[in-house]
């Protein structure tokens, strides 16, 4: 099949994409119930079990050699308490956040991990049961929650800007922490007029140490893009008034351009019941692309686009000709957080589509849009590149790649992306293993592109044991250079990031 | 939470006439976190345009409020169903702060402790009602 047949097929499976998502708390269903059930059978659920009791700092037992350059922590976010009381939440983005810090001093690494004190988990301790509906729970037990933040679980992701560390969420505000001892010190508020409003979880770090962010926030049907100093300061931002407003998990960064994927799934306002839910996925009215000038965020245009559906972008670019270039893992709908996700917090297994790792092409004056496929980058997730990089052109992308069509089955390989060489180099994971995001870490010593680590954790469900892997990022195939491992298991997480002590 | 500003700033300030046959109605406002700030409340009686397209049929304000609870009395009010909005102008710049979306920045509350969700509760479920007795209620504000 040549280029031109991929690219048709895929558009032509892209404008057919439906959802398939399914109901919320029939009334009899014990999730509990069928999830512990199900996990006897199936021993790689445990990655999706929970905890609810933080861990104490441990030092970890070190296979293989440690670079002597590598100091600083990693951080990484993900839900964890996936129950509360008797309620087993119904999807796998409800649970709330728990920091985990894995902390390089040159000789020796730990491990501890802590729950985000979050005003939500403070209400329900107190009552002793789940008050609020979350991203994919609803009931008549719970309520909707008064604010976005007393609902806020800060559970995607964590960064370090200007010296702080923030857990991230997507729907309000970013909670700080303490970078030591990952204690939660309060909401971060960066101005009184942006006080208590969605900071999402995929921030992006410009060249020169300018943070930009923006939220989506459906209630009000509005976007906001936040643009933050390196010192921390909120120095600009911009309302986008969007009615049925779509959902915006990541964006993109130019030289000169920011650039918001916007998705045919819509926010229904008049809608009710779990926040996932009131999303309508409506291929037939396409895609937008919203490009905002990055010195005058008030220059907004859109651009068509054909229907699909992206969690995270690995970067962008602009090339000679003023095309913006991306490469991304594209879903042709979101089959997989609106069925997949929900049904594996009962133990069943949904399949759905897997996304594809795509290079993308958009011209911000015609309106061009193209895409072309990474053929080996099949059921790919969790793109991340060398961070230095972010927003020029990128040599290396790096990639969690699964089974395909069960994403919830978890990610087995860990695969790097040469687009100069137009080669990838891989390592699959043992065959009791799913393993989870891998960020890059830059070699200190170096300021060639590439040139570093990759880092990330993964689940020994057979052993019950988790472990932190550290790969040369040039050589991943020859597998982890070394391995950290736990004495027991954590959750499965989502997002984390590496800072240089 | 637009809805919130108009009603909160005028509620305190203007209302209409008083009955004949009236009880008093001594209000606690508690959960204040600082002192020194304005606590302005409206007493409302009906649904319609509840709570920020409505004039209150009275109010209080009161200044320099100390931390945690504050009571007052409001005279005057016939037999009849009602509810109280009221916000806190923590920084006394005589304005309901919000955020860009109209979230409020600053302590606000409903009797019954009614709470909306993104928004204000109904005047069904901030509602109490008086009868020919005095009567006593407590509510907290918080943001």
């Amino acid at each position: 099949m040549d280029r031109r047949q991929l690219l048709q097929g895929f558009a032509l499976s892209l404008a057919a994409g439906m959802v398939t998502g399914s109901p919320v708390l029939a009334a009899g269903d014990n999730w509990k119930e069928d999830f512990t059930r199900a996990l006897k059978q199936k021993p790689w659920l445990l990655g999706y079990k929970g905890v609810d009791q933080n861990f104490k700092k441990t030092n970890l037992k070190i296979d293989g050699k440690l670079p002597e350059n590598l100091k600083g922590i990693f951080y990484r976010n993900g839900p964890a308490r996936h129950e509360v009381g008797d309620l087993r939440y119904r999807h796998w983005f409800d649970g709330d956040g728990m920091i985990h810090a894995f902390n390089f001093d040159g000789e020796s690494v730990t491990h501890h991990g802590r729950f985000v004190d979050t005003i939500k988990t403070e209400k329900e301790t107190e009552a002793g049961r789940a008050l609020f509906q979350t991203f994919g729970t609803a009931g008549s037990s719970l309520t909707s929650g008064c604010s976005a933040d007393e609902v806020n679980v800060a559970n995607i992701s964590v960064i370090k800007h200007n010296g702080e560390l923030l857990a991230l969420w997507e729907g309000g505000s970013a909670y700080r922490l303490d970078g030591e001892t990952l204690e939660t010190l309060g909401l971060k508020t960066w101005t009184e007029e942006t006080a208590g409003l969605p900071f999402s979880a995929h921030p992006r770090v410009d060249q020169d140490g300018t943070l930009w962010n923006f939220g989506y926030a459906p209630i009000f049907g509005a976007l906001i893009v936040y643009r933050i100093s390196p010192t921390g300061q909120l120095i600009d931002r911009a309302l986008v008034q969007k009615p049925a407003t779509p959902m915006v998990h990541d964006f993109l960064i130019t030289e000169n351009h920011l650039i918001l994927i916007l998705p045919p799934y819509h926010f229904d306002n008049a809608s009710e019941g779990a926040f996932v839910d009131r999303f309508n996925w409506s291929p037939e009215k396409g895609g937008r692309a919203l490009i905002i000038d990055k010195n005058n965020l008030a220059a907004q245009h859109e651009i068509e686009l054909p229907p699909f559906w992206v969690f995270h972008f690995a970067n962008a670019f602009e090339d000679s000709s003023g095309d913006i270039c991306f490469d991304a893992p594209i879903y042709q709908t979101p089959d997989v957080m609106t069925s997949s996700f929900r049904e594996i917090m009962r133990g069943n297994e949904v399949g759905s589509d897997s996304a594809q790792l795509m290079k993308c092409r958009l011209n911000p004056l015609t309106g061009n849009f193209d895409m072309t496929e990474i053929e080996e980058a099949v059921a790919s997730e969790f793109p991340r590149i060398d961070q230095r990089m972010q927003g020029r052109r990128h040599r290396f992308t790096a990639v969690m790649r699964g089974q395909e069509g069960a994403a919830y089955k978890g990610i087995n390989q860990l695969m790097s992306i040469d687009h100069q060489q137009q080669t990838t180099e891989s390592y699959t994971f043992p065959a009791t293993e799913m393993a989870e995001e891998h960020v890059f870490v830059p070699d200190p010593d170096s300021i060639e592109e590439g040139k570093g680590w990759l880092m990330g954790t993964s689940l020994d469900y057979k052993r019950g044991k988790s472990a932190l892997n550290l790969f040369d990022a040039q050589r991943v195939s020859d597998g982890p250079v070394a391995r950290m491992e736990m004495d027991y298991a954590i959750p499965l997480g989502l997002h984390g990031n590496f800072y240089s002590s | 939470m637009r809805f919130l500003k108009t009603a909160l700033i005028t509620s305190g300030v203007l209302f209409a006439g008083t009955a004949l046959h009236a009880a008093d109605l001594t209000v606690t406002v508690t959960g204040l976190e600082t002192p020194g700030g304005t606590i302005s409340v409206g007493v409302m009686d009906g649904a319609e345009g509840f709570p920020n397209k409505r004039k209150a049929l009275t109010g209080k304000r009161v200044e320099n409020a100390v931390a945690g609870s504050n009571s007052f009395t409001i005279g005057g009010l016939s037999a009849g169903r009602y509810a109280i909005a009221g916000w806190y102008d923590e920084n006394t710049n005589g304005k309901f702060d919000t955020n860009l979306m109209g979230m409020p920045n600053e302590p606000y509350g409903f009797s019954n402790d009614a709470r909306g969700s993104f928004g204000p509760p109904s005047f069904e479920d901030a509602s109490f009602v008086v009868g020919e007795e005095n009567l006593s209620i407590t509510f907290q504000m918080a943001k």
